[in-house]
C-alpha cells in the first residue's frame, strides 16, 4: 500500500514536471515568434515611411528646379516659394535617424533641429535629369530604393 | 479518505493541464496568424514600392527598362522575383496629336493579385514637348 502511494506521488510530480516544461517551452517559443513579428513590422514601417514621405514631398514640389540634392546626395531638398522668400524642405539622416526640416533658404540647414521620422543609417539621393533615385539604409542595414520620374523639367542646373 | 484526497488532487491537476493545453492551442494559433498577416502586409508594401519604381522607370525609359531579367510571353513581359510574378503589358496608340504609350504593371503571389498599376505617357507631334 505504501509502495503504491509512493508511485502515485512520483506520478503526480512527473505530471507537474511535464506541465512545467511544456509551459516554459511554449512561453519561449511564443516570445521568439513575437520578437520576429515585431522586427518584421519595424522594417516594413521604415519602408512605408520612406515611400510615403518621399513621394508626397517630391510630388508637391515637382516643378523646374523644385527638387535638388545637397552634400553629395546626403540631403534631399524640395523648395517652395518665390524669389523674395523661399522655403526648403530637407530630408536627411542625422545621428542614426531619418529627419525632416523646413527652413528658409537664407538661414541654411540645421540638422539638429529636424523632426525625427524613423531610425535609419544612411540616405543617398541622386538626381539624373528627370530620374530621382533615393536609397535609404535602415537600422538593420537593409536598403530600400525609391525611383521617381519627375513630371516637370527636374534639375536643369 | 487519504486516497480520495489523492485522487481529487490528481483530477485537479489533470483539469488544470487540460485548461492550459486549450489556452496554449489558441495562443499558438494567434501567434501563427499574426505572423502570417505581418508577412502578407510586408510583402504587399514591398511589392507596391517595387511596382511604383517600375512604373516610374517605364515612364522615363519605356521598354528599355525591361530588356534585362525579363522574358517575353505572348504580348507581355514577365519576370519572377522572390515568388512574386511581375507582368508588364505595353501598348501604343498613334493619335493625330501624337503618340500615346501606356503600360500596365501587375504583381501576383501564389495566384493572388497583389497590385495593378497603370502608367501612361503622351508624346506630342513634332514641335511639341513630351509631357
Amino acid at each position: 500500500m505504501n509502495r503504491s502511494h509512493g508511485i502515485s506521488g512520483v506520478f503526480v510530480f512527473l505530471l507537474l514536471g511535464v506541465f512545467a516544461v511544456f509551459g516554459t517551452v511554449l512561453v519561449l517559443l511564443s516570445a521568439e515568434a513575437y520578437r520576429d513579428t515585431v522586427a518584421a513590422a519595424s522594417e516594413h514601417n521604415t519602408q512605408r515611411i520612406l515611400e510615403s514621405v518621399c513621394r508626397n514631398m517630391i510630388r508637391s514640389s515637382d516643378r523646374l528646379n523644385g527638387v535638388f540634392t545637397e552634400e553629395d546626395g546626403a540631403v534631399l531638398c524640395t523648395s517652395d516659394g518665390d524669389e523674395e522668400e523661399t522655403y526648403v524642405t530637407g530630408l536627411y539622416v542625422f545621428e542614426g535617424k531619418l529627419m525632416q526640416y523646413v527652413f528658409e533658404k537664407e538661414e541654411g540647414l540645421r540638422k539638429e533641429y529636424g523632426e525625427v521620422l524613423c531610425e535609419a543609417k544612411r540616405l543617398q539621393a541622386e538626381l539624373d535629369g528627370r530620374r530621382l533615385t533615393v536609397c535609404l539604409t535602415d537600422e538593420n542595414g537593409a536598403e530600400h530604393i525609391l525611383i521617381m520620374a519627375l513630371r516637370a523639367a527636374g534639375n536643369m542646373l | 479518505m487519504k486516497s480520495n484526497q489523492h485522487h481529487a488532487l490528481l483530477i485537479e491537476i489533470v483539469i488544470s493541464v487540460l485548461c492550459f493545453a486549450l489556452a496554449s492551442t489558441v495562443l499558438v494559433r494567434t501567434f501563427a496568424a499574426a505572423r502570417v498577416i505581418s508577412d502578407k502586409t510586408a510583402r504587399q508594401a514591398a511589392v507596391l514600392l517595387e511596382g511604383q519604381n517600375l512604373a516610374d522607370s517605364l515612364y522615363l525609359s519605356g521598354k528599355d527598362v525591361l530588356l534585362r531579367d525579363w522574358h517575353w510571353e505572348g504580348n507581355t513581359f514577365v519576370r519572377e522575383q522572390d515568388g512574386v510574378i511581375w507582368t508588364v503589358t505595353m501598348a501604343e496608340e498613334q493619335e493625330e496629336a501624337g503618340l500615346f504609350r501606356k503600360a500596365v504593371v501587375t504583381a501576383s503571389y501564389r495566384g493572388e493579385m497583389l497590385i495593378t498599376l497603370p502608367c501612361s505617357r503622351f508624346f506630342p507631334r513634332e514641335g511639341g514637348r513630351a509631357l
